[in-house]
């Protein structure tokens, strides 16, 4: 299964004294949060933003509109308030019953702060203390990219010290913290978003967006894909999940061109988008008077196989040999047969390969 | 030597980095039963590696990185792949079938006890089946194949210099395996050992004639190469013509009078006979004479003919046979 494009929001225009988005240092670190919020059917991106040429720094939460992803309006975050009180801030992600919990660094004690966020006010209420010394064993990630799963007390983390792993710990012994798994990734791991007591997203600096089930012994991928159009004048990609519409959205970091906002929202649909058939390959020898078989894959978006479809193979006007496969239906892993009958002279052939998919969204 | 029956004319894309840099070249293919495809992995100048899904027509997809640098996949049975650990343990552990990274959690066979050290654990094979591993020597390239669950050697043997490494595995069946060397590199062709995962024999030699990366694909009897020119090549699971043997006279000496049958047995790089190949046949001499021009090797390899023998005694006769 794949994602197929949905929709592209982009342009918005987020302040009305200006269409500046630029970050205030790096575009990418500057972003500290995406969310989606369920109960105010609101996406989230909140981070240090320029708003002019004057005023350079604004922390801000910029709100977005659940179903159409218009740009709603900005409010100035209050984090900072916690760094007054002497603790490191971290970002926002969304967690089990619809919350949207953050963390903060005690590093006097040193403590983990696990909170809730209060979305309406936005300020946090913690919910857990977990001392960051006692991890068992020692934890070698910073907990900047995380889903919070708080009914089992896990934590799923995501490692920014290259070596790139997502480690889900149990931490239902607050004092104990014992890691359950060790994930390799596809990748740098950009964000993490939950979906819910099985299920998380992530989504690589690359843009490859993988859906991983974290709650088996041993946890198991069970999609990879990744946003249209990867690379180019992209600077960086958050992932986070409309639990309510069941939409993968990605909001891309570019850089603003001429004082004008070029990030986006897009929104996806984990389904099955054919989108290519390979060219037929013989795997026998071709022989005059014998059957040869042809095979291929009709393949997604993504380079996943397209199961349950059929390829209509057809030979052009004047075909010296003949089919013997009029539709060829496609396996699991999207690989199909078309065998041929070869005639006795020396001639050329064409195959011509079709599928026809109808509207998948129907 | 095999025979070609496709080449593809999409090349195989992997991020432009140069075939024969030794940091950046593509360092092994396997086929997935699963997805009916190839898996080809990169090394990365930086460290880590590249993992690409490969199809036959050369049709190319991107499907992630693996940072840790020392980690190696090594092939197992049925058609998946693994990843070996980092020293000292150099632990096997099953890969992931949607992303085909490791499994950090799930070791493959957490038992077994290599002969020592100097046996790789990574760039081998393991048999979940059977339960056997296949290695080989670091440097003396003896494989080696022993229990997952007791570490006894079960056979093994030291190929000749030019298959030395013998560091890429393949799952052919469910009793065989194909064994390649490690310098395809720095050999105009590449050589593959058949290896009978029971006994260690190795029955059959196949040779590619490009300098590449070689994987078989069991589901449908062919051999599929990735070659320096990026082209992807595949090869008949068939025994390509590679010399004939000499004439050989079925009942009496060519000397005699008297007619009779003549046969020539066409045979492959490993000495295997090729059935279904035309032999022609031709007297430069002519002192005698022969029934056909053109005959049909049969299952055995073996052409036949009926030599006429000349009229009258004396003279040297020269029968010249070819295979097309």
């Amino acid at each position: 299964m794949s994602l197929s494009f949905i929709k592209e929001i982009r342009p918005f225009q987020p302040f009305p004294w200006g269409d500046y988005t630029s970050t205030y240092d790096d575009p990418v670190k500057s972003l500290h949060r995406f969310v989606y919020i369920e109960s105010r059917d609101e996406f989230v991106v909140g981070g240090v933003f320029n708003v002019s040429h004057l005023v350079q720094i604004w922390a801000a939460n910029l709100y977005f509109d659940g179903e159409t992803g218009e740009y709603k309006y900005g409010i100035a975050a209050p984090w900072n308030l916690w760094q007054l009180l002497g603790y490191l801030p971290m970002v926002w992600s969304p967690g089990s019953f619809g919350k949207v919990y953050s963390t903060a660094i005690d590093y006097a004690l040193p403590t983990y702060m696990l909170c809730e966020i209060d979305v309406d006010t936005r300020l946090p209420v913690i919910v857990m203390a977990v001392p960051s010394n006692t991890w068992n064993p020692p934890v070698t990630f910073g907990i900047c990219t995380y889903c919070m799963e708080r009914q089992e007390a896990i934590i799923i983390g995501g490692s920014t010290f290259g070596e790139d792993n997502i480690q889900v710990w149990n931490c239902s012994d607050p004092y104990v913290p014992v890691r359950k798994s060790i994930i390799d990734v596809p990748g740098l791991i950009s964000n993490l978003c939950y979906e819910n007591k099985e299920l998380i997203w992530m989504i690589t600096e690359d843009g490859i967006i993988a859906k991983l089930n974290y709650e088996l012994a041993s946890p198991r991928y069970e999609m990879l894909s990744s946003v249209q159009d990867p690379g180019g004048d992209t600077l960086g990609y958050q992932v986070t999940y409309d639990t309510k519409r069941k939409r993968v959205v990605v909001f891309r970091i570019r850089a603003d061109a001429d004082g004008k906002n070029q990030s986006s929202l897009e929104f996806y649909r984990p389904y099955y988008v054919p989108s290519q058939i390979t060219d037929p390959v013989p795997v026998k020898k071709i022989v005059g008077g014998q059957v040869t078989d042809f095979v291929g894959h009709l393949l997604g978006s993504a380079g996943e196989g397209v199961a349950a479809q059929t390829v209509i193979p057809s030979l052009s006007v004047g075909a010296n040999g003949n089919l013997l496969t009029n539709v060829a239906p496609t396996s699991l892993n999207g690989s199909f047969l078309v065998r041929y009958n070869v005639g006795n002279s020396v001639y050329t052939d064409e195959l011509e390969l079709s599928a026809d998919i109808g509207d998948l969204f129907e | 030597m095999l025979e070609c029956i496709y080449t593809s004319t999409k090349s195989v894309d992997f991020d432009g980095l140069v075939w024969g840099d030794p940091s950046s070249y593509p360092l092994y293919l396997f086929y997935i039963n699963d997805i009916d495809a190839m898996i080809m992995i990169q090394g990365l100048p930086s460290g880590g590696k590249t993992i690409y899904k490969v199809f036959r027509d050369g049709t190319t997809l991107f499907v992630g990185r693996i940072t840790p640098t020392s980690y190696d996949p090594y092939s197992i049975s049925r058609g998946r792949i693994g990843w070996c650990g980092e020293y000292p343990s150099y632990a096997l552990y099953m890969s992931d079938e949607i992303t085909f990274l490791p499994y950090l959690m799930n070791e493959a066979a957490p038992s077994l006890v290599r002969p020592s050290e100097s046996y790789y654990a990574r760039e081998s094979y393991l048999d979940l089946f059977k339960r056997v591993w296949v290695g080989h020597h670091s440097t003396s390239a003896q494989v080696v194949c022993v229990d997952i669950e007791t570490g006894l050697s079960l056979w093994s043997f030291n190929p000749e210099a030019k298959y030395k490494g013998g560091n890429r595995y393949n799952y052919v069946d469910i009793d065989h395996i194909m064994i390649t060397g490690s310098s395809t590199y720095s050999y105009s062709k590449s050589y593959g050992m058949l290896v009978n995962i029971n006994t260690g024999a190795i029955v059959n030699i196949v040779e590619y004639p490009y300098s590449s990366l070689q994987v078989y694909d069991y589901n449908h009897g062919i051999f599929i190469t990735i070659d320096t020119d990026r082209l992807i090549r595949i090869y008949a699971n068939d025994y390509y013509p590679y010399a004939l043997g000499p004439v050989i006279p079925e009942h009496y000496g060519l000397f005699s009078l008297v007619g009779q049958d003549i046969k020539v047995q066409l045979t492959s790089i490993g000495g295997f006979p090729c059935p279904n190949r035309l032999v022609t046949w031709y007297l430069p001499t002519s002192l005698g004479s022969l029934e056909k021009a053109v005959s049909v090797t049969d299952a055995d390899g073996y052409a036949w003919n009926y030599y006429y023998g000349p009229l009258v005694a004396g003279g040297l006769e020269t029968i010249m046979v070819g295979w097309g």
